[in-house]
């Protein structure tokens, strides 16, 4: 009695599960069918290059081109659905590990591999570093009632070296006439992990500061002895917001989403220029493409519109992989520099200018 | 290897080993049961000893290019070149945050253990216990992302009256107006998570106590405080230093709650108010990501001396319980 009863209602559970499954398998085709027509509008013909790959890359390495990459892997699996991709944002140093021990298919890094790096991935040559999107390095800062404020290359290095201490200092007066500049303390925030954004922020410092204005080493470290260290962008932009006075350095998306204030930076022109993505793209615009698809940075470039504090980041992934995974990878990165540039924009990137684009596709398909 | 000679030469194993033979089902339940427990031992035993090696092999080179300046150097930039790098400020920050964090923990820790012991009702007793032991279950990232959004700001005028009023005190000397990142803010949230683990265990160690002492002392006359003073505390004390030690230990340990809450500066400061001050465990959970070669085996080489300072204060507690111990039965 007992026994049947049991049964009986393994059955009606079997029955409810069974019935659940078809109406999940009918709702799910008509979904992914909406999706499919949905994308085919906006996709361009040669998207369809990946359109019938079948592979499941995986990627780990930096953070800055974190949210960039999630996007992409959002939009690409519309395009490409028999592609997944999975990224993991660990830091620049240990996508590059990850690569040379081969436990991920892609590396993201915010700068090319150094010579003892590509010796240990096979030699110059075995992977390919691609140029994929461009990005600011804002300076941030936490002034209630300064709204704008405008410092020089100079300046910058003074106030990150320790040298300029207070907010009322005649240097940074001398940028902004009559803003109601403070008499507090500045309080300097630089990144405590190593970090691809505290290396291009210290070229920056190095290139474009009169000689003897910053004399620490250019390194993903942070070697002044000014300041507090605080982990991660997010971290860094949480102590500015948090302390009246700071002053830090991070990703534009950070200040922008914290409604920091960011400051405009006096380029070589003599311009005072705030860190849009045009100002970023036309920095980029006199970067040099070097041998390896790798970027040679112009830290103080010369067009009135550039923001100087411009950087780049880098697909890494090696010639000689899995042929079926190396070609899909070709085919995403394919895509990421054409349509994927449209995304840049609205998520605080900036899109590559058009000859390092030509120079990055034809990298991809050697 | 260790496990069988103290097995074997137990007295009651011959008497053990006879009766078993007229029923061989419980020899055999005997001899898995053994051998599971041998094997767990073994096992335990051999991890340990290939993490000791490991921690080792991969901390050679960095041991090696910094000689015994990892012991006195301050800075941390093991992949320049070239390299400098050392686990003094790193060694100095884990020891004065975890003993500033045990300072604010165990009185408190102590405090609540005994209140909900001795003083409180048993309902109310009960629930202040398991609230406490609620601290234990919080992860630690989220202790690290409270400090740093909600504690952080409100340590500023703490720090400033601190300052004010005790500033004579070197430990509390000129903290920075502004910025609440201290040492003294990443130890009041180490205490946070020391708290429950010290109480939990000196509740059950003032639970052992017996009741015959406790009335013992209040029928000669004492009263609450003094019965606690004269039985209570006495008798407990090898358990509430082991108490201690297990704090201490995940203090010293403590990673990503540290890693946000400082902010991440290489000097041997004794002023914890002031920003700054960094971990040897934090350090590993920031640098880790883009550490390079030298870097990662630098990082391996401050956790093999975080690794000997656990053991060090490990004996040293188990020298005090044993001595303390003796006190108490020699009083006894």
């Amino acid at each position: 009695m007992r026994l049947r009863r049991r049964v009986l209602s393994g059955l009606v559970a079997l029955c409810a599960l069974a019935l659940l499954g078809t109406a999940c398998e009918a709702a799910n085709p008509s979904a992914t069918d909406t999706r499919a027509t949905g994308t085919a509008g906006t996709a361009p013909a040669n998207a369809a290059a990946g359109a019938k790959d079948t592979a499941s890359l995986s990627g780990a390495g930096s953070t800055f081109v974190q949210s960039m990459l999630q996007e992409w892997i959002k939009q690409y699996a519309r395009v490409a659905p028999g592609v997944s991709i999975n990224y993991q944002g660990v830091g620049s140093g240990a996508g590059i590990q990850q690569l040379t021990s081969k436990t991920v298919d892609f590396a993201g890094s915010d700068v090319a591999l150094k010579a003892g790096e590509k010796a240990a991935t096979g030699g110059p040559g075995a992977v390919v570093a691609v140029p994929w999107v461009a990005g600011g390095i804002a300076v941030e800062y936490n002034l209630a009632k300064v709204k704008s404020l405008k410092l020089s290359p100079d300046t910058v290095a003074g106030i990150f070296s320790g040298r300029i201490a207070k907010w009322n200092d005649a240097a940074i007066k001398a940028d902004n006439p009559g803003a109601p500049l403070p008499k507090v303390g500045i309080q300097v925030v630089h990144r405590s992990d190593g970090s691809g954004t505290t290396q291009v922020f210290t070229s920056y410092l190095k290139a474009a500061a009169a000689p003897g204005r910053w004399n620490f080493p250019t390194d993903k470290d942070w070697h002044a002895p000014a300041g507090t260290g605080a982990k991660g962008s997010d971290g860094v932009t949480q102590a500015v917001k948090q302390s009246p006075g700071a002053i830090g350095y991070a990703d534009v998306s950070f200040p922008k989403l914290s409604s920091l204030g960011m400051v405009e930076i006096r380029n070589q022109a003599g311009q005072f220029v705030a860190p849009t993505a045009a100002g970023v793209t036309a920095a980029l615009a006199e970067a040099t493409p070097k041998d390896d698809g790798s970027l040679t940075m112009n830290y103080t470039p010369t067009a009135p519109t550039a923001y100087p504090i411009s950087t780049t980041t880098y697909l890494l992934f090696a010639r000689a992989g899995d042929p079926t995974k190396t070609q899909a990878l070709r085919h995403f990165a394919q895509w990421a520099l054409t349509d994927g540039q449209n995304l840049t924009e609205s998520l605080d990137y900036a899109p590559l200018p058009p000859p390092i684009v030509t120079a990055a596709l034809a990298s991809v398909s050697v | 290897m260790n496990v069988e000679s103290v097995e074997t030469p137990t007295p009651e194993s011959p008497a053990r080993g006879r009766r078993p033979a007229r029923r061989p089902g419980r020899r055999v339940g005997d001899r898995v049961f053994q051998a599971l427990t041998t094997t767990v031992g073994v096992i335990v035993l051999v991890v340990l000893t290939v993490i000791t090696v490991f921690l080792f092999v991969k901390a050679w080179p960095a041991l090696h290019s910094a000689g015994l300046g990892f012991f006195t150097e301050t800075k941390w930039f093991p992949d320049t070149n070239p390299p400098t790098f050392g686990v003094a400020a790193l060694l100095w920050g884990t020891l004065l945050s975890s003993v500033v964090a045990l300072l604010i923990a165990v009185p408190v820790a102590i405090g609540s253990a005994l209140y909900t012991t001795e003083y409180a009702p048993a309902l109310v007793g009960r629930w202040v216990g398991y609230l406490i032991d609620l601290l234990a279950a919080v992860p630690s990232v989220v202790y690290g992302f409270w400090g740093v959004t909600f504690l952080v700001p409100r340590m500023v005028p703490l720090q400033q009256w601190l300052a004010h009023h005790l500033g004579f005190i070197p430990l509390f000397g000129d903290p920075d107006d502004l910025f609440g990142k201290s040492m003294f803010a990443a130890s009041v949230v180490l205490a946070l998570m020391v708290l429950p683990i010290v109480a939990a265990i000196s509740r059950e160690v003032f639970r052992q106590v017996p009741g015959d002492m406790r009335e013992a002392a209040l029928a000669l006359g004492a009263t609450r405080w003094e019965m606690i003073r004269t039985a209570v505390l006495p008798a407990s004390r090898s358990g509430i230093v082991g108490a201690m030690v297990l704090g201490l230990g995940r203090a010293l340990g403590e990673t990503i709650a540290v890693a946000l809450v400082l902010a991440a500066t290489f000097d041997i400061n004794v002023k914890i108010l002031k920003p700054g001050g960094n971990t040897i465990a934090a350090n590993v959970a920031t640098k880790f990501g883009d550490a390079g070669d030298l870097g990662r085996s630098a990082l391996v080489a401050s956790g093999l001396v975080l690794f000997a300072i656990t053991l060090a204060a490990t004996l040293v507690a188990r020298s005090v319980i044993r001595r303390t111990g003796r006190a108490v039965t020699g009083l006894a």
